[in-house]
């Protein structure tokens, strides 16, 4: 968008500018692998052979989603047989970036010594695409939700804010080349260390602007 | 534990030692990290304040320290954690943060102990801001707190959950937007339920081995269970309904589905104690189904005895208060009776000695509550000795196949003996009822058979306690069949056991054979057992003074059968016994004879009213007649009639049946009766009574001074008589001045020659019935003077020459007309000779004294007006 015609600038002059019809298709995404920025570039063409002056100022975009239509809980029964038969219950599939993951697990057979057990939540960052693919996977919290051995018949309630988190909405096939997965894990630790997981996708929305997050560039 | 000091045990937690060590670190990193949450706090740094928090917080992760360490560490933090919910507190008024959002921000910790701490302490801030109502916080709270499943984290963290809601539940006195009463105590039942499964829980955790030291820390621990039982119990609106609808169901449900011994008893026994009673009453049937469905170690004995024993004071209160607080729609008595015999029947390992102690216990609740019936008490005795013979049968023998070889258990296969545990406890539980019903124990048709079961010495025991029940009592006794009932229980008492019965009890068989040595003076009985005896015999011859009946065939009748049971205590029973039913027989007799006159006169009226019904006079209504003949027939008819002769005959029977081992009572005993045969004109018994007398004097007393001692009876008796023929008089007398006469000491034969001259001169001449014969008293006084005489010991001469003059002065006074002045001077004269030639010494200048008193008083009368004529000649 041209903002002023060739001339001389000899004071401080402001230029009002707007790009009404640029659709700004993807959230601002910093990652490890992937970065999705966008800026206002402004540059003064010069005469002659001189370099433009070019200078850009980066803004962050977020994108409201609307709120799922269906939000099924999602329910699972996992286990090893004869020692150890869990059913986890997270209450939802998809949450918004404030939300917060409740549930819980059922323990139906114990004869693990168990330790402890968090949840995590996994950022999977993946780009590109065929061989030369990247995946990077990024533990964003570990978060201890039980102490000690239950018994069977024990439920353990669950509960994670997400809003303290540094989170971004689910990205998936961003452009045809880059997609970020959220999973929770469930992982049990006995007492000799051995850990026994079960990793689930949850679906990351974003419902209100969050000043925080752009400011964390 | 062993081991080397400071070394860990293998797999298990630290020794003492070093577990001080790890409390002492972790209070400095609380101390450090409490200062620094201070230091933040004065600044308002609430992020920094809830960082320290956690750090200080993570202390409480430890596995290292056992609970009681543990415990210590608990309580250094809780110091914190008040200062830091005042923080927060503190914090939201200034408008900073809300407590809700606190409540969200504390959850952001990464490690569970330290956030569930936080949340709590944020929770409890919520609810005192009121900005969220209580029950929901506490809903949340109480779910949150699950995260924790190990046991000692857990418990504590649950006891931090129950002191900082503990203000803040709702109940009936409280806001309803808050909660309602039944928030307040679902909360509380939940919390307690988890807190309880985390304590059972401690039992199978094994980082400390052994399972005894397991059993200790969790009796250490138990308060933290119970209190939230008492806090359901301090609540304000839990009433009857909302307990037995909901409160003791679910906590019930928790005791049956823990299954845990420890947990069950102590759960069992702390409902008991913080709730009302009035409570337990309504809920007895619930409370007590559970009972015999507790674990086969749980000691339900104390729990139902607990019970008992709460409820029977609560009635007792009442009663006091004019208040009756038992139940009307529930039987207790029958609930806790079925109780007891389901725990009877379905735990086969329950020893003998635990099942007795809980049915004293049983019985004693019921002689409390229902001091009246009797057929409880009854039942339960006879349950008691169903029971006893169940476990003392053997066992069936038992085939391959488990079948029982013998269809029929062989009733005369040897019985086990009883423990003496369940001895000493079936003793305990015959004793119970006594007390209070004493007389009253004859109606329980039971109580015999189960007495029946103690081997001797202990039925004895027993006996021992019925008889002072009875006596304490002291109610009559006034038919045979009691009687009969009432010796039955005391047969220990009445007889010495059979061989077959000793046998059965070696102490018996060594008291018996005890006393059969001591009857043949070979060694002297214990002087213990020879005191008990004594009074346990004097215990039972007070019985014979509660013997009572209107009627005097009646009472005859009840002496009769008390002899016979008297009757085979043996010589060294009777002389114990027997004797009160003589002077008992001695008063009924003057009824009897009342009695037989009264008899006489019925019959007659009877025979009368016959005549007159079979010859009627003009007139008479032939009909009434009739009727009349008839009742007098029938109201003879119905009179148990003993003449009086058969009360003398009893007596002669009984006192003969004693003479020969205890003649000086049975001599004083036929006095008495003669004495009164005398009174009531049966001279002729009298005087077979007299003869008896004689008999036993002459034959079975040699020594002297009992001698004396029966003869001065003797004669004080026959002075008491006033019906005896004069010539049967005259032989007892004479015979009796003979045996005074040939007494073996001569101070003896003086002394009762001299009191037998009182026979001679019984009243002056003109009284009824009064025998005198001046000259005989006299000749008596002369040979008692005589015998005196050759006394060689001159002191005991002189003192006998005194108590003559003495008896001189008494028939001179009393008119005797051979007894004249000149007597009295002669004997004065010669005893002051005697007196002037006796050696100087105590035993002179007592009879100087003696002597001068006795003249003192002749002189005294001779001064005196109205005798002063008598007197004049006696030379003094």
């Amino acid at each position: 968008m041209d903002l002023a015609p060739a001339g001389v600038l000899e004071t401080s002059a402001t230029y009002d500018f707007a790009f009404p019809d640029t659709w700004k298709e993807f959230e601002s995404y910093y990652g490890l692998n992937v970065t999705l920025r966008y800026c206002i570039r402004v540059t003064v063409f010069r005469r002659n052979y001189q370099s433009s002056i070019e200078h850009d100022e980066e803004f962050a975009v977020q994108i409201l989603q609307p709120s799922p239509e269906t939000n099924p809980p999602i329910k699972m029964e996992v286990g090893i047989e004869d020692c150890l038969h869990i059913e986890f219950e997270y209450d939802h599939g998809t949450y918004h970036l404030n939300g917060c993951v409740e549930g819980r697990v059922y323990f139906l057979l114990v004869r693990i010594k168990i330790k402890y057990m968090e949840i995590a939540v996994i950022k999977r960052e993946s780009a590109g695409s065929g061989r030369g693919a990247v995946n990077e996977s990024e533990t964003i919290i570990k978060y201890e939700v039980m102490d000690g051995v239950p018994v069977k018949g024990e439920i353990i309630p669950l509960r994670l804010y997400l809003k303290p988190l540094p989170l971004t909405p689910t990205f998936r096939n961003i452009g045809g080349f880059f997609s970020v997965k959220y999973y929770v894990n469930l992982v049990l630790v006995d007492e000799e260390d051995r850990r026994y997981f079960k990793q689930q996708e949850i679906t990351m929305w974003r419902d209100e602007l969050d000043g925080s997050s752009a400011d964390s560039k | 534990m062993s081991g080397p000091k400071g070394a860990k045990a293998p797999g298990g937690v630290p020794e003492d030692a070093e577990q001080a060590a790890i409390r002492d670190r972790a209070f400095k990193t609380v101390r450090d990290k409490g200062f620094y949450l201070r230091q933040a706090a004065d600044e308002s740094d609430f992020k920094s304040v809830t960082d320290h928090a956690v750090e200080m917080l993570k202390e409480l992760r430890t596995s290292e320290l056992t609970p009681k360490f543990y415990y210590e560490l608990y309580m250094e933090i809780l110091n914190e954690m008040r200062y830091l919910e005042n923080f927060f507190v503190a914090f939201v008024n200034s408008g900073a943060k809300s407590a809700c959002q606190i409540y969200e921000d504390v959850q952001a910790t990464r490690e569970i102990v330290p956030r569930l701490y936080l949340l709590v302490t944020a929770g409890s801030v919520v609810m005192r801001l009121g900005e969220r109502p209580n029950h929901e916080v506490l809903k949340d709270l109480v779910d949150m707190c699950k995260g924790v499943q190990h046991a000692t984290r857990g418990l504590f963290l649950r006891n931090y959950l129950t002191i900082s809601t503990r203000d803040k539940l709702p109940d009936a006195s409280s806001d309803p937007a808050i909660g309602t009463v039944t928030d307040g105590y679902n909360f509380v039942l939940q919390n307690f339920g988890e807190t309880n499964r985390l304590w059972v829980r401690l039992q199978h955790q094994h980082a400390i081995k052994s399972k005894a030291k397991r059993f200790k820390i969790r009796q250490d621990l138990r308060m933290l269970v119970g209190q939230n039982i008492d806090r359901l119990s301090r609540l304000e609106g839990v009433g009857v309904a909302e307990y037995k609808e909901v409160i003791l169901p679910k906590i019930l449900e928790h005791v049956t589905k823990c299954r845990d011994m420890l947990a069950q008893s102590y759960l069992m026994d702390i409902i008991i104690q913080v709730f009302p009673d009035d409570f337990h009453f309504a809920t007895l049937v619930q409370f007590l189904e559970v009972v015999p469905t507790l674990k086969d170690r749980v000691n339900v004995r104390t729990i139902l005895e607990t019970l008992m024993t709460r409820l029977s004071a609560y009635v007792l209160a009442g009663r006091e208060g004019g208040e009756e607080r038992l139940p009307t729609d529930t039987d207790s008595f029958a609930a806790l009776n079925d109780t007891v015999m389901r725990v009877i029947e379905e735990r086969a390992s329950m020893k003998l000695p635990e099942i007795l102690q809980l049915q004293a216990s049983l019985l004693e609740y019921c002689m409390k509550c229902y001091p009246t019936r009797l057929d409880y008490v009854n039942h339960i005795l006879g349950m008691t000795a169903t029971v006893i013979d169940n476990k003392l049968r053997p066992k069936p023998e038992v085939d391959e196949e488990g079948n029982p070889k013998e269809a029929e258990p062989n009733p005369d296969a040897p019985r086990a003996a009883l423990s003496e545990d369940a001895i000493e406890h079936v003793e305990h539980l015959l004793s119970v009822p006594l007390d209070k019903l004493a007389l009253r124990v004859l109606q329980l048709a039971q109580y015999g058979s189960l007495l029946e079961v103690l081997p001797w010495e202990n039925r004895r025991a027993v006996a021992v306690s019925l008889t002072r029940a009875v006596i304490d009592e002291a109610l009559p006794i006034s038919d045979v069949e009691a009687i009969d009932k009432l010796f039955g229980l005391l047969t220990p008492l009445l007889r010495d056991p059979t061989d077959d019965e000793a046998a059965a009890d070696s102490s018996a068989a060594m008291a018996l054979q005890q006393a059969a040595l001591s009857a043949e003076g070979e060694v002297s009985p214990d002087e213990d057992a020879a005191s008990n005896f004594e009074t346990e015999q004097l215990l039972v011859a007070r019985i014979v003074h509660l013997l009572k009946s209107d009627e005097a065939g009646q009472l005859h009748a009840m002496y009769l059968r008390t002899r016979r049971s008297f009757g085979f205590g043996g010589v060294r029973r009777i002389q114990y016994t027997l004797v009160p039913l003589v002077f008992a027989e001695l008063q009924l007799i003057p009824r009897l004879k009342e009695a037989e006159a009264e008899t006489a006169r019925l019959k007659e009226a009877a025979a009368a009213a016959k005549a007159a019904a079979e010859e009627p006079e003009e007139g008479a209504d032939a009909g009434a007649l009739a009727q009349a003949a008839e009742e007098a027939e029938a109201e003879l008819a119905g009179r148990l009639a003993f003449p009086a002769r058969k009360g003398f005959q009893f007596i002669h029977e009984i006192v003969t049946a004693m003479a020969p081992s205890y003649p000086e009572v049975a001599l004083k005993m036929f006095l008495q009766a003669a004495v009164s045969a005398d009174r009531l004109a049966y001279t002729d018994i009298a005087y077979e009574f007299m003869t008896q007398v004689f008999i036993i004097y002459e034959e079975m007393l040699s020594d002297s001074r009992a001698q004396v001692r029966a003869l001065q009876t003797m004669i004080g008796t026959m002075l008491l008589c006033r019906n005896f023929a004069e010539e049967d008089f005259d032989s007892i007398v004479t015979n009796l001045a003979q045996h005074c006469a040939t007494l073996l000491k001569k101070p003896d034969q003086c002394r009762m020659v001299s009191m037998v001259s009182h026979l001679f001169w019984t009243g002056q001449p003109d009284v009824e019935g009064a025998h005198c014969d001046g000259r005989r008293v006299l000749e008596c006084l002369q040979r008692a003077l005589k015998i005196a005489d050759v006394c060689m010991a001159s002191s005991m001469n002189v003192h006998l020459f005194v108590e003559i003059l003495n008896c001189y002065i008494y028939y001179f006074e009393s008119e005797v007309p051979d007894i004249t002045d000149t007597y009295l001077s002669g004997l004065i004269e010669l005893i002051k000779e005697h007196l002037e030639n006796m050696e100087p010494g105590q035993a002179r200048s007592a009879v100087q004294t003696f002597f001068a008193n006795t003249i003192a008083h002749l002189k005294n009368k001779q001064s005196l007006p109205d005798t002063a004529a008598k007197f004049r000649n006696v030379a003094v």
